[in-house]
């Protein structure tokens, strides 16, 4: 077994292979671009309630401001937080200790991975500082604004130009994420077929680390086609071709293809693996084991393959053929009945089971109540072309995927945090504080979402900087519930800081814990030391069970460790 | 270390590198789908293709080159076996010797074509055909690169297994490259 060394700051944060150090550098380099994004939302939001007010922290916001705040806003939370977080972060962490095993099958391919996202990074932020401002083209992209403000007359402008601008540097941000994340999922697919521990079987495993790698591979066969989208918008802005120029023969409208081709899958992608989070979390928690493996295993492969073939339900106001919106409405209503499946499993599993409604466990239950009751259910009315050629494109589709992507990605998150610090630091969160910043984010994040529906009803369209141009938007109550939206709003990003403050003192100060195993789980990780020593375990295990055997008849215990004869 | 599952030795199915070799080429087959797909659908909206403009692209030289790309898919495939079977033989080198070729002779062509004067910008024909087989020129490189480390690396290796795994991983790659280039020959020099 390795020796464990102490190893110098470069070490730890740059050098590494270690795949929980690995998972620590993407944390870090996450929570700085989501305190990014957070700066922007809460710069824009007050624009949107107060329009004549001087933002505190960052002044007047002029229209440019403000496409580029919610450009880069949502960039950055679908792209960096959500994929990085849920894939590189999780997949880091959790896959090789679940497994069983030391490390993953590449860890140099797994640094090179990291590295390639701090480019990412690097190159995103100093988009920011362009001479011609930050990107202000929609997280979307869609040509022939993300073009640029040269659009397609090149004649008057030099490559120099051209190049140094955000709309290059973000384009060139995003394909180095990509790389960086396909070769963690690579990775992490590898490492799982091939390194599990004797006796782990495919069904054996956490279903997070199923979750994970079904989501990865459903990355690599969605992301090929934006990758080549972007690539040509590349060439369109820097090289003079002309793949999205109506003047040329080009087509805007094959961006949104390639696009959303990706897009779709990516919102699974990005909601696959908070459902495998939920999925530990209840199962230990309701000391019942998870209902329906199997079922929720094909669930998920069939809404996965689904999954790609929605991808135009975007574009129903785009000038698609009629008969096509009607073939994509459909399937788009198919694909929720294996997700409602899943959460049916789910609510089984809790169903009369001896709950324990610690963090973890609260907010587990938060990102399903309100991602199923709100964010998918309003997800049917938009997939009904007839409905969402009224709703496109207004704040009712903003409120649709705030409902499904917080509790998913930052619910689903926070419950991973407060499942598993404990953990990966070998100290405790202060529970006390922990539940002081869930009831706030729970109660402030529906204070900010739920009026953006009603909004949205009322014809509020997005991506305006300045609602104060159109007399009906600004009719009571409509100005009084975009503020309560910006106030809540507000609210809700400074609780964050209870979080990061008890993150940071935690993992410092926190209380040591006083149990490898505090949950009483079965899974692999809480089978070994706090924090996993370097290679994870001092005697590799052999796995004589699935994960989820609690309450079992012929036990004592109520919970039986994969690793226990 | 690469082959085992942890503490059991037993070696797994299909070993990582090549596991990870095909999942990259799943990546790369959507990527050049993405690109394929958005030229057959740009090609099919234009009256006339490709534009009466342009000069004709050089339609024998290249086919006579991507023959030269498919022999040395067959040498890759020998070198594979030989490999498999723990036999030396010259059949990589050669391998890396036909790739440098059509490399180059390709690369010749492009800027016989370039000096034509037909430039990216002139139409969505130029601008695809040279994104596209840029793009797959620049694979046909990295493939160049793989051998070219492989060749290297296997020198330093004794065991047989290891040996034939490398060169299994960066010939599945190479299969790729070649096969790609007749499905790009017939749709872009082909089809008119
Ligand atoms: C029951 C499942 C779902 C259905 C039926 C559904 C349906 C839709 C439809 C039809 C739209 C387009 C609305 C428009 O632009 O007019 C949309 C937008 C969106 N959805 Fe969903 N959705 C579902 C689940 C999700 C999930 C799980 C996520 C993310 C985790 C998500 C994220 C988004 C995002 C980000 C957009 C907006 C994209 C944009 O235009 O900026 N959705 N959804
Ligand atoms: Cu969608």
């Amino acid at each position: 077994m390795n020796t464990h060394k102490k190893h110098g700051f470069w070490h730890r944060y740059f050098f590494s292979l270690d795949h929980k150090d690995i998972g620590f550098q993407y944390m870090l380099t996450i929570f700085v671009m989501v305190s990014i994004g957070g700066f922007f939302a809460y710069v824009f939001r007050m624009h949107l309630a107060y329009p004549e007010m001087e933002v505190p922290l960052f002044g007047l916001v002029t229209n440019k401001d403000y496409n580029m705040l919610i450009t880069n806003h949502g960039l950055i939370m679908m792209m960096w937080l959500a994929l990085g977080m849920l894939l590189a972060v999780a997949g880091n962490y959790l896959i090789p200790i679940m497994i069983g095993t030391d490390d993953m099958a590449f860890p140099k391919l797994n640094k090179l991975s990291y590295w390639f996202f701090l480019i990412s990074v690097i190159l995103m932020i100093s988009s920011f500082f362009m001479k011609r401002g930050g990107f202000g083209g929609g997280w979307t992209m869609y040509p022939p604004l993300s073009v640029g403000d040269f659009g397609y007359n090149t004649a008057y402008t030099s490559f120099k130009d051209r190049f140094f601008t955000a709309n290059t540097f973000v384009l060139l941000a995003i394909t180095f994420e990509f790389i960086a994340l396909l070769m963690g999922g690579i990775n992490f697919f590898v490492t799982t077929l091939n390194k599990r521990a004797k006796g782990m079987t495919l069904t054996k495993m956490p279903m997070i680390v199923w979750m994970i790698n079904i989501a990865s591979v459903l990355f690599m066969f969605s992301v090929g086609p934006l990758i080549a989208g972007a690539f040509m918008l590349l060439l369109d802005i820097n090289a003079g071709t002309g793949f999205y120029d109506v003047y040329r023969g080009g087509d805007p409208l094959l961006w949104e293809h390639l696009f959303w081709f990706f897009g779709h899958p990516e919102v699974y992608v990005i909601l696959l693996p908070p459902l495998g989070i939920i999925a530990e979390i209840i199962s230990t928690n309701s000391r019942k084991p998870l209902y329906g493996y199997k079922f929720i295993l094909n669930l998920t492969l069939i809404a996965a393959i689904l999954s790609m073939m929605v991808w135009a339900h975007h574009q129903f106001v785009s000038g698609i053929d009629p008969r096509a919106a009607t073939i994509f409405s459909i399937f788009t209503i198919i694909i929720s009945l294996p997700f409602a499946g899943i959460i049916l499993a789910y609510i089984a599993t809790l169903w009369n089971g001896d709950l324990k409604i610690n963090l973890p466990m609260k907010w587990a239950i938060g990102a399903i109540t309100l991602f199923t009751l709100i964010g998918g259910f309003t997800g049917l009315y938009l997939g009904a072309s007839v409905f969402d050629i009224y709703a496109h494109d207004t704040s009712f589709v903003v409120a649709h995927f705030h409902y499904t992507l917080f509790p998913t990605v930052i619910f689903g998150s926070f419950a991973a945090f407060y499942y598993w610090f404990g953990k990966f630091s070998g100290r405790e969160l202060n529970k006390f504080w922990g539940n002081v910043h869930f009831w706030l984010t729970f109660i402030f994040f529906n204070g900010f979402a739920f009026p953006l529906f009603l909004l949205g009803l009322a014809g509020q369209h997005r991506r305006i900087a300045d609602y104060r141009q159109f007399e009906f938007l600004m009719q009571d109550p409509l100005p009084l519930y975009r503020q309560i939206a910006t106030i809540s709003a507000v609210i809700l990003i400074l609780s964050q800081f209870i979080f990061i403050f008890n993150f940071f003192w935690s993992l410092k100060r926190g209380k040591k814990v006083t149990s490898d195993n505090p949950w009483e789980s079965n899974t692999l990780e809480w089978q070994t030391a706090s924090p996993p020593p370097h290679g994870n375990f001092a005697v590799y295990p052999e796995v004589h069970h699935g994960p989820y055997e609690y309450n079992h008849p012929d036990r004592e215990d109520d919970f039986l460790p994969q690793n226990k004869k | 270390m690469e082959y085992s599952m942890i503490h059991t030795k037993q070696k797994p199915p299909v070993s990582s590198s090549v596991l990870g070799v095909i999942m990259a080429i799943v990546v790369e087959l959507m990527f050049f789908g993405g690109l394929i797909s958005a030229f057959v659908l740009a090609q099919a909206g234009q009256v006339e293709w490709p534009p009466s403009d342009q000069p004709r692209l050089p339609f024998w030289f290249t086919f006579g080159n991507m023959l030269i790309l498919l022999v040395s898919a067959y040498f890759m495939w020998m070198a594979i076996k030989n490999a498999k079977e723990g036999r030396k033989s010259y059949a990589l080198f050669i391998t890396l010797f036909l790739g440098i070729l059509f490399f180059l002779i390709q690369g010749y062509e492009w800027m016989r074509i370039l000096l034509f004067g037909m430039e990216t910008s002139h139409s969505l024909f130029t601008s695809f055909f040279y994104t596209i087989i840029g793009l797959h020129g620049f694979h046909v490189f990295i493939g160049l690169m793989l051998l070219g480390y492989v060749f290297y690396k296997i020198k330093q290796l004794k065991e047989k297994d290891n040996i034939s795994n490398y060169i299994l991983t960066v010939g599945i790659f190479w299969f790729f490259v070649v096969a790609l280039w007749p499905v790009l020959y017939y749709l872009i020099y082909w089809v008119r």
